[in-house]
């Protein structure tokens, strides 16, 4: 694995996948993509690996099968628990990371919020 | 509700408020709108189907069917679920279900309908008895029928001020989940529910070309669609404003930010 913590910004997002992701970002201030592309780097720090990698280990072309998806929703839960906030606030950490893997064509299981 | 409206109003539904049932007779109006649908195999039997409640059915079932059409988000959020089927056992009622036709004088013997006819025609023949012959015709007409009564079912829900959507899962999951017999097939599963987003839900979804879909005595030859008829359902709430509204991607952002799922 990379050592996604000493990646450039600049670096993060030559990544394909992030390319991928932030196309879908176009129509958001540019603020809120900084916001967003900045805790997607900060998640690639936390678990180690780049983008791609987590993107390439999730599922497995060869069988159709999600590969580490229990791995990635635990690491996506603990992400957004780590900051202070409400339910929402928090969740929304996750959602982003989410949000990248479904621009790269693969879902995460999501957390309901308290109310559901 | 219009029927002209009623086509033009229907969206597939993707953000439901799960604090609010449905209620049964809403259910039911759903259900006898399937049953009076057309069924030209004549096969009324083979299209069946489980209705599952939020807050009636036991919850480890609602649960399981969720988890069988992948957990998506409106399958959570939807109070109902009417899992359609197909009963292929429902065709050997066929020549029953003849007779009742002859014995209401639907079918008559100025076309040369009788019991004997039926006998002797009709049941040996895989053009109107599909189990005397080709197995895939008579799952595709089975399909066909179970499609008409879906798509009334679909309609009716939106009479009755309701958002629907059809969801496919995990077929041999969901047989499982609600105890059907091997030889019932789910099809496709109608979630029920009061719409959290606006009726319009972005406007009116894209269709191919009406010339492209439809031809005139011949194929590709396409049937010409006049422009004083497309005014007038325009007028009338059939053709509504095509997607997406100008407003859609901040609604969307709200019902994201409601139901907590990323954008």
């Amino acid at each position: 694995m990379t050592d996604a913590a000493e990646t450039t910004a600049t670096a993060f997002y030559d990544f394909e996948t992030v390319q991928r992701y932030a196309a879908g970002l176009e129509e958001l201030p540019e603020q809120e993509r900084a916001q967003r592309l900045g805790l997607l780097q900060e998640f690639s720090a936390m678990v180690g690996r780049t983008p791609d990698e987590m993107v390439d280990e999730l599922f497995d072309k060869a069988t159709h099968k999600y590969r580490k998806r229990g791995f990635y929703a635990g690491r996506i839960r603990e992400f957004s628990t780590k900051a202070p906030g409400t339910w929402a606030e928090q969740n929304f950490r996750g959602n982003v990371i989410r949000s990248f893997f479904i621009a790269n064509g693969y879902r995460i299981p999501l957390d309901k919020p308290p109310w559901m | 509700m219009e029927f002209k409206q009623v086509v033009g109003r229907r969206r597939s539904i993707r953000y439901y408020q799960p604090w609010r049932p449905v209620e049964r007779e809403k259910i039911q109006k759903i259900l006898e709108a399937a049953r009076l649908q057309s069924q030209h195999g004549n096969a009324s039997d083979i299209r069946k189907a489980v209705v599952v409640i939020k807050g009636e059915t036991p919850e480890d079932v609602r649960k399981a069917l969720v988890e069988a059409l992948y957990s998506q988000p409106q399958a959570e959020q939807a109070p109902v679920h009417i899992v359609w089927t197909i009963d292929m056992s429902g065709w050997e009622k066929l020549r029953d279900r003849l007779l009742e036709l002859l014995k209401v004088r639907a079918l008559t013997p100025s076309y040369g309908w009788s019991e004997q006819f039926v006998d002797t025609v009709v049941m040996p023949t895989p053009d109107f008895n599909v189990l005397a012959g080709d197995r895939t015709f008579a799952e595709w007409l089975s399909a066909f029928e179970s499609g008409l009564a879906v798509g009334s079912a679909l309609l009716a829900a939106v009479d009755e001020g309701l958002g629907t959507q059809l969801l496919t899962g995990k077929r041999e999951e969901i047989r499982k989940v609600l105890g059907m017999p091997e030889y019932v097939t789910p099809t496709q599963v109608q979630i029920v529910g009061y719409p959290a987003e606006s009726p319009e839900a972005g406007g009116q979804r894209p269709r191919p070309d009406f010339e492209s879909l439809y031809f005139s005595g011949k194929w590709g030859v396409s049937f010409k669609r006049d422009p004083r008829v497309v005014e007038q359902l325009q007028s009338e709430g059939m053709i509504q404003t095509p997607a997406p509204l100008p407003w859609r991607a901040q609604e969307v952002r709200a019902l994201a930010a409601t139901f907590g799922l990323p954008e």
